[in-house]
């Protein structure tokens, strides 16, 4: 066997196996998690929008779900969960920005992360120096940029988008906790 | 295949797949939800009041609605997507008056946050408002003279880029067509030099580089090197005028605090090809704060003031040292704003433009804009 067969033997495969196993969007999202709780375990599940929660959430974020579905990480440790992680999407200037959203157990954001960011300009956005800023955020805060947020120069879109994101999922989570938690009891 | 390979192969199967262990949770079939095919529409406009007062008392005032800009973009996958720009000036076009331009027109390919390219009709990366120029964006009912007879805004032609992020820095590096040298004047700089991707001559381009960060927190700032061979042919002239536009741009907004800066010079290396001319520069100072919280409002209102010094003939080869101050012009802005959201802003300003060798004029304006 000559050092091109060799070649095509060995490191090939290796370089398709690693290129097939790119981490998913999902993958990307527990590792985010398991960061932040090590010794939980992670019980995800996606399921269609309640429509009056719903209704309720654009309404109180002036702005649209683009999915109709919620994907959500209920986080466990002991039997309890003391954590639930959302991950959703705006729309950025063009593309969607697809971030995930990590709250305690009485629903005040914890961690935020943008997983996919997919133009040249705005990408600001996944500085975590600025998005660390939403911490402590509660579902009745106001989001207001300028005022209770700063806001970003260049990426003003996709900072609003994210903001009002945000908004949205606090209020929607809010609304239907009550029914993951006994979702999660049966 | 002999034995010894086989077993190779076998340990080393084994061994990625111990690096790329079986998903506990298979994702599989929701990352189509997060990305779909698709196209967006966007834009912004801005009406404007401008009444103009000279020394003399005589007043002027037009009502125009400046700009009018829809924006159309399509991505067809999560890396690959067109954006563009097109843009009425004043209304209506007829015979050289009012303009209808294609400002952007671009084939982007997003690798990933530290590499994309674009090709098509582009614009460089030069100072604030360049690239960034939707009305609720900047204080002034009209755009900073800094941004237009310093850096030529809205200054775009057919080109290709690269930009990433690296290290908190953002890169970006376009070559596109240059700037038409015989246009150069000691009025109004590169200005009148911009081709707009009309047929554009291309066998002197234009290379602009620009690094930004945001790094320290409320602080944006950014500068850009722009040089390119300049050839001037008017009237039987065969120059080749060596130009190079340097800027330093930042921005800090500290709780209700706003500062804003530009400061460029332009360098001609033939100064035979602008009338005498070597260099152009200017800067300005914006300072705002927001009454929001003050007066407990819902929407963001901003009282601002803006020192601009500009001349467009900085310096000369010496021959006609008279450019130098009839070129020179300082301004003085104060004016308020108000966004009752943040895509929809109401404008006022009064200011005072004093020309070095001439007589000052004062100006009043209002205006409207938008972006979504």
């Amino acid at each position: 066997m000559d050092t091109r067969q060799q070649f095509l033997m060995y490191i090939l495969p290796l370089i398709l196996v690693n290129l097939v196993s790119g981490a998913s969007l999902g993958e990307d999202a527990e590792k985010a998690i398991t960061d932040i709780f090590p010794n939980a375990s992670l019980h995800f599940e996606s399921q269609p929008l309640q429509q009056s929660a719903k209704t309720k959430a654009e309404q109180a974020a002036k702005q649209r779900f683009s999915l109709d579905k919620l994907f959500i990480w209920q986080v466990r440790q002991n039997n309890e969960t003391i954590a639930y992680a959302l991950m959703d999407n705006v729309v950025g200037k063009v593309q969607p920005i697809t971030y995930l959203v990590v709250y305690t157990n009485d629903l005040d954001i914890r961690h935020v992360q943008v997983l996919r960011y997919r133009e040249q300009i705005g990408g600001a956005v996944q500085n975590q120096q600025w998005l660390k800023q939403f911490r402590g955020t509660s579902p009745e805060s106001s989001f207001e940029r300028g005022k209770d947020v700063d806001g970003i120069t260049g990426a003003t879109i996709s900072v609003d988008a994210l903001i009002s994101g945000l908004k949205r999922m606090s209020v929607y989570l809010s609304l239907i906790k009550g029914d993951l938690t006994n979702h999660e009891r049966k | 295949m002999n034995k010894k390979h086989l077993l190779g192969l076998m340990i080393l199967t084994f061994a990625t797949l111990l690096v790329n262990p079986t998903k506990a949770q298979d994702f599989s079939d929701i990352e189509s939800s997060f990305f779909q095919e698709a196209s967006t529409i966007g834009g912004y406009g801005e009406m404007h009041y401008n009444q103009s007062i000279d020394s003399d008392g005589n007043s002027s005032a037009v009502l125009d609605f400046h700009r009018f800009i829809i924006f159309y973009s399509h991505a067809w996958t999560e890396n690959w997507s067109f954006k563009s720009e097109v843009e009425i000036e004043h209304n209506y076009v007829k015979n050289g008056q009012g303009e209808l331009e294609l400002e952007q027109a671009f084939v982007d390919y997003h690798h990933s946050d530290s590499f994309g390219f674009q090709v098509g009709v582009l614009l460089p990366s030069v100072g604030l408002l360049n690239e960034n120029h939707d009305p609720p964006l900047f204080f002034g009912v009209e755009r900073p003279n800094y941004s237009k007879y310093i850096i030529p805004t809205t200054w775009f032609g057919n080109g290709a880029a690269i930009y990433g992020s690296v290290r908190g820095f953002d890169y970006r590096v376009v070559l596109m067509e240059g700037l038409d040298g015989t246009k150069f004047s000691p009025s109004s700089g590169i200005r009148n030099g911009r081709q707009k991707g009309y047929k554009s001559e291309a066998t002197h381009p234009l290379l602009n580089l620009r690094l930004e960060t945001r790094q320290i927190h409320g602080l944006f700032v950014g500068g850009s090197y722009s040089t390119m061979q300049a050839a001037d042919t008017l009237n039987g002239n065969n120059i080749i005028n060596p130009t190079s536009l340097m800027e330093v741009h930042a921005q800090y907004t500290a709780g209700d605090m706003h500062v804003i800066t530009e400061f460029g010079q332009i360098n001609y290396g033939e100064p035979e090809a602008v009338s005498n001319v070597s260099s152009a520069r200017g800067y300005y100072i914006d300072l705002g704060y927001d009454l929001r919280s003050v007066l407990a409002l819902k929407g963001q209102l901003i009282p601002w003031f803006r020192y601009s010094d500009v001349n467009t003939a900085a310096s000369t080869d010496g021959s006609d040292e008279n450019l130098v101050s009839d070129h020179h012009t300082t301004e003085w802005l104060v004016g308020l704003q108000f966004k009752p959201i943040s895509e929809v802003v109401f404008k006022l300003d009064y200011g005072k433009s004093s020309p070095e060798n001439g007589s000052a004029a004062t100006s009043f304006n209002m205006g409207v804009g938008y972006m979504f």
